[in-house]
């Protein structure tokens, strides 16, 4: 096996990524490449809360660079089944948030400022800063020390986790403030991260409060076809930079570019099979954003962001031309309607068919097409357009499929959802899905 | 026309003339979206509007009675 951090043009079975970004797209520098089924071990950091506190990061988030995939080219997608997945960080802490009025320009995630500087004349944009103390006034700006901190924590907690990373608990605001002192090594950020360890809140308005761990990758996939913040690489958060006045701005046709993959879906874990479009030669696989539980909805629109080892098995699959992600889940997480029918089940099918003068389409099995959009109505169209695409049907067809035999799931509110659909095998294989659903699910039982 | 606003998020405390971030605004009958901000005082950013639980644009023109929902700029995860 060949480890390799630095660019070159030989394709390596495993490509390890320790290095980060807030922007994705083209301007990227790639890493690898890596084989068409080779493997990428990314040590991610975590993706929003730590980032959010830093304004230097013009995204709110940070993510891990991009590797080349050999042989992906657009037009076609990457299947990233996901191998391995571990919690690095001891503790972390998260909440809720609004804005800091005036040390943003139209988007705290994406331009955060410093207002005195901006006042007395100086660079504002972007600032650099240092960290002194903790709580909301520990993030100061570099060149006139002034507090920068873009976002203000509403409510929020400091949650430690044990040692398997199967448990957590929020803690108090003394031991909030212990760990704080300590927060690069609780949290466990590499020395390549830029973000500052969001433990420096000390936030403790939940105390005592125990969570269950299943650890998801919020972002896992390819870069868009334009730099975007990687916060808003997906329809709903994307949508604020239509019309925005800072310099990731895009106009409603531009932010089509998106590939979508931050899904922040709970799914995204051990065992499942994330298929990606190919927007950009080469793919550039990147991922981050990992969380230690996330609820469906993520209704706090925080969940519990902490740093992880991430290996994912990469496999191009040739003229499978895709607008959004497909999503492989493990079949546990599959809803009760989209799981594959058993043997049993077809043969009552087919015999209730028969006696009815009709003969059954066939063998289907479940895919789950993701979309985005400003609100959740808005993802459900994107996905069902998505899938109608894709599988050749009517977006009516899509609907009553995915009614009778499948099921939407929220991933993100605002607005990214999951389609579930039951699909027939003859379009799986005509699209080129079937070996990867079949390795998913095994082959459809009863025919 | 009048049109019911609400003010979501961070915006619920910038219109004075709405201190709850809620209530009817009258308009000229040819008022877009466009008009309501600057009714409102609000500088162009990039807002999201739902009129009538659909995301509309700028220059889209409003009617009488719509319930208009305008949303900060937001992300997360």
């Amino acid at each position: 096996m060949s480890i390799q951090t630095e660019p070159s043009t030989a394709a390596s079975d495993h490509v390890v990524v320790d290095r980060y970004t807030d922007i994705v797209g083209p301007s990227n520098e790639m890493l690898g490449p890596v084989r068409d089924g080779g493997r990428i071990e990314y040590l991610t950091v975590p993706g929003c809360w730590g980032p959010m506190i830093t304004p230097a990061l013009r995204s709110g988030h940070e993510v891990t660079l991009p590797v080349r995939v050999e042989g992906a080219e657009v037009g076609d997608a990457v299947a990233l089944h996901i191998e391995r997945l571990e919690q690095v960080s001891r503790a972390i802490t998260s909440g809720t948030h609004e804005g800091w009025d005036g040390r943003f320009l139209s988007d705290p995630f994406v331009a955060g400022i410093c207002p005195t500087c901006r006042d007395e004349g100086r660079h504002f944009l972007y600032p650099d800063t240092y960290l002194e103390g903790h709580g909301h006034g520990a993030v100061r700006c570099s060149a006139c020390h002034s507090e920068v901190i873009p976002f203000r924590m509403i409510e929020g907690y400091t949650m430690v986790f044990d040692e398997d990373k199967e448990i957590g608990v929020t803690v108090t605001a003394e031991r909030a403030d212990e760990i704080a002192d300590d927060g690069q090594a609780w949290v466990g950020l590499p020395d390549n991260a830029v973000q500052h360890p969001i433990t420096v809140l000390a936030t403790a308005d939940l105390v005592g409060t125990m969570a269950r761990c299943r650890v998801s990758a919020g972002n896992l996939g390819s870069i868009p076809a334009i730099d975007l913040p990687s916060s808003h690489n997906c329809g709903d958060f994307g949508a604020f930079l239509i019309g925005a006045e800072h310099e990731f701005a895009v106009s409603e046709e531009e932010l089509e570019e998106r590939t979508d993959v931050h899904m922040d879906i709970d799914s995204v874990r051990v065992g499942s099979t994330v298929i990606v479009p190919v927007k950009v030669d080469g793919a550039g696989i990147y991922a981050g954003d990992v969380h230690a539980m996330i609820g469906d909805g993520e209704v706090a629109v925080h969940a519990t962001d902490v740093g992880a080892r991430l290996v994912v098995r990469v496999e191009v699959v040739k003229g499978l031309t895709l607008d959004g992600p497909l999503l492989l889940p493990p079949a546990e997480d599959l809803p009760f309607l989209a799981r594959p029918f058993s043997s049993d089940e077809v043969e009552r099918a087919k015999q209730l068919a028969e006696a009815n003068r009709t003969m059954l389409e066939g063998p289907v099995l479940p895919v789950q097409v993701l979309g985005s959009g400003p609100f959740i109505n808005a993802a459900v169209d994107n996905a069902v357009e998505r899938a109608a695409r894709l599988f050749g049907m009517s977006v009516h067809e899509v609907r009553n499929r995915g009614t009778i035999a499948g099921a939407v799931e929220i991933g993100r509110l605002p607005g990214f959802i999951q389609l579930n659909l039951q699909v027939p095998r003859p379009i799986l294989e005509r699209v080129g899905l079937a070996p990867l659903v079949e390795a998913a699910y095994g082959p459809a039982a009863g025919w | 026309m009048i049109v019911e606003v609400v003010l979501k998020g961070t915006l619920a405390r910038q219109v004075e003339e709405l201190p709850d971030g809620r209530g009817p605004v009258e308009l000229t009958d040819d008022a877009t979206l466009d008009t309501l901000r600057r009714e409102l005082g609000l500088p162009a950013a990039p807002y999201i509007a739902v009129v009538d639980g659909t995301a509309i644009r700028g220059a889209a023109p409003l009617r009488h009675g719509a319930r208009v929902e305008l949303h900060p700029p937001m992300a997360g995860g």
